[in-house]
């Protein structure tokens, strides 16, 4: 069922078992897994189901630290969420993600990765994933590198499923799940002794506000808005909901994807394990450093990409966190026709033919986690949005760890290169001096958000617990990328799915 | 020319070396790396060679970087340049030089080509 927040008459009070805030990736896959159950689940999204530049000016602040993104095209604020302009790219995380890394401070999950495999497995059937392995002609083109030091990561490629049009009529027409669009959450008030939620509070641009009372309730609005809605949330707790520790907001992680070095091969060669077709591969390999050797070097996860020369030096003047690319990361509406015009783009064929030739020159393009850093947070600022909800102040910092993980991990891939006698690798100049820790002009992340709301059993080192539950308050869930500890070597949106899947079944067992 | 004179440089250089040059391999293969040339070409072969000089001052010398390569090679018994040059990546005497991850005896070739240049 389907019900526009602004029809219903002023202090509507909705009531259910289940309440979930948010209707992006993680909030959709957590209310398909109660379809036909007895309970009566609330799904609360604050916009509509199309793009609407009134809501999205929600997400609007501002950033402090290191330059990044426009925050109001980094996240979409309607049915579907940010799914309405992912890439689709998938992969999971290491067993060394999860576990605990002398050499990488505040790491280790309250979980392994085998305790994701099964949730893996399911997350892939929802992505419309083909898990299988690229075919044997594919696989002949593996480097075939010194597997002691690196090894083929797979990815996997969504079509991409977009969660909004692809489970819109799933959702609106369960009879247990009531769907409120403009539907803004602005407020959650707990009990007296503030050990649990008693009431939402909702408002929308028609002026209305209404109540929502459930058994549970799970945030699922996205890493950052998750955090606000927590420290806003400061009526009965000054510094927020479930921010005792002073930990809400903070540890935000980005990962960083950049050009780091150039490959020459002798001769030129198409190496189809590495290379990409958007909308039409379905898998494909990126290098990366094994544990050993990560933990040899001491240094961060990450996976290196093989781009043609002809492909890296277009995508050179796409997206960076820079302001030079007003158009796509300042301006949302710009950026969801830009994916529109790709998708046409490739489906063409023509990308096809004119850029999967064989080449002797590719471009390592990197993506690199970021260590968990208490410092790089989200605050609330003193301006207000149209419903009166303090916008975010984003202060994102990076350590030197990230830096020399990044040049560790291609002087490994020179070396792998090297002693194959594969080719030579060239760092790319912002990498070519060891005592250098700052970052170039050109710095950019993967529009990944992660870490707000971080998971820890113990209550003075994590904001959730191993379930996602918020310490201390016994019906407050979280579920997305906020609660990840470390940001992992993947992009996130397969994780946050198979996390959101383990949630729903500890929710079914409570 | 450069070869033959990297040649007769090699041949005066090594009366202390005991392995014989003809053992090693060494004369006809190493005055310049040959995989790195055929790879980036000859200008940016000389750039790298440049930049090895400028920053090994010391080396800065056509009969001491011949020195130096034929006593590399004589530690390796005569395999191939290419398979020495494989084994050093594999026991980490890599040296980078603006940017590019090399052998310490490629880039020590690249030296020689650059100042035979």
């Amino acid at each position: 069922m389907h019900i526009d927040a602004r029809t219903l008459d002023n202090n509507t009070l909705i009531e259910g078992d289940i309440c979930i805030v948010g209707a992006g990736a993680a909030g959709i896959t957590l209310a398909l897994q109660f379809l036909d159950s007895p309970l009566k689940i609330i799904l609360l999204e604050g916009g509509g189901f199309e793009y609407d530049a009134k809501m999205q000016d929600m997400y609007r602040g501002r950033s402090v630290g290191l330059p990044y993104y426009s925050l109001e095209s980094a996240r979409l604020h309607y049915f579907g969420g940010t799914t309405g302009h992912w890439a689709g790219y998938c992969s999971e995380y290491d067993e060394i993600d999860f576990r605990k890394r002398e050499w990488v401070p505040d790491s280790g999950w309250p979980l392994t990765r085998n305790d994701l495999d099964k949730y893996y497995k399911k997350a892939a059937e929802i992505l419309e994933l083909q898990t299988s392995l690229p075919d044997n002609r594919i696989l002949k083109s593996s480097l075939n590198f010194d597997r002691n030091l690196l090894k083929d990561k797979i990815w996997y490629f969504s079509p991409p499923v977009r969660f909004g049009k692809k489970f819109r009529e799933t959702i609106t027409r369960a009879p247990n799940i009531i769907l409120y669009t403009y539907a803004n959450v602005t407020n959650i008030l707990a009990n007296e002794n503030i050990t649990a939620v008693k009431e939402l509070t909702v408002r929308n641009i028609a002026g209305k506000e209404h109540k929502v009372r459930a058994k549970r309730i799970i945030l699922a609005c996205c890493a950052i808005q998750n955090a606000r809605l927590l420290l806003a949330s400061n009526s009965q707790a000054s510094k927020g909901l479930g921010n005792d520790k002073d930990l809400l907001g903070r540890y935000f992680m980005e990962h960083l994807e950049m050009y780091t070095a150039d490959l020459y091969l002798p001769k030129p060669a198409s190496l189809d394990l590495y290379r990409l077709q958007f909308f039409y591969t379905k898998s494909r390999a990126e290098l990366a450093l094994t544990e050993n050797r990560q933990k040899e070097l001491g240094i961060l996860n990450g996976t290196a990409a093989l781009d043609p020369v002809v492909v890296a030096e277009e995508n050179e003047t796409g997206s960076d966190t820079s302001s030079n690319n007003k158009d796509s990361t300042e301006d949302p509406a710009a950026s969801l026709k830009g994916w529109e015009n790709a998708e046409k783009y490739y489906e063409s064929g023509k990308y096809l033919k004119e850029k999967f030739s064989k080449t002797k020159q590719y471009m390592l393009f990197a993506r690199m986690e970021q260590s968990p850093n208490p410092l790089s947070r989200v605050m609330l600022d003193s301006e207000k949005d149209a419903l009166g909800m303090p916008r975010i102040v984003l202060d994102w910092k990076l350590s030197a760890l990230e830096k020399r993980s990044y040049r560790k991990m291609i002087e490994t891939i020179g070396v792998a290169c090297g002693m194959a006698g594969t080719g030579r690798v060239r760092l790319h100049e912002w990498l070519h001096d060891e005592t250098d820790n700052s970052w170039p002009e050109n710095l950019a992340g993967g529009w990944h958000h992660m870490g707000t709301t971080r998971m820890h059993e113990r209550s003075d080192r994590g904001v959730v617990d191993g379930n996602c539950k918020v310490h201390g308050i016994e019906n407050l869930y979280v579920a997305g990328s906020s609660c990840f500890p470390t940001a992992g070597s993947a992009n996130p949106t397969f994780t946050i799915v198979a996390m959101t899947l383990r949630l729903a079944d500890h929710l079914k067992s409570q | 020319m450069q070869r033959r004179r990297f040649v007769l440089l090699t041949l005066a250089g090594t009366a202390a070396v005991s392995i014989p040059l003809s053992y090693c391999g060494i004369g006809d293969e190493t005055d310049r790396p040959e995989f790195l040339h055929s790879l980036i070409g000859k200008d940016k072969t000389i750039e790298i060679g440049k930049a090895y000089v400028d920053r090994f001052p010391a080396e800065a010398d056509i009969k001491k970087l011949t020195e130096l390569i034929s006593a590399a090679v004589s530690d390796q018994h005569g395999s191939p340049v290419n398979i020495r040059i494989q084994n050093e990546f594999r026991k980490g005497k890599v040296v980078i030089i603006n940017g590019w991850i090399l052998s310490h005896t490629e880039a020590r070739q690249s030296a020689l080509f650059y100042l035979n240049s």
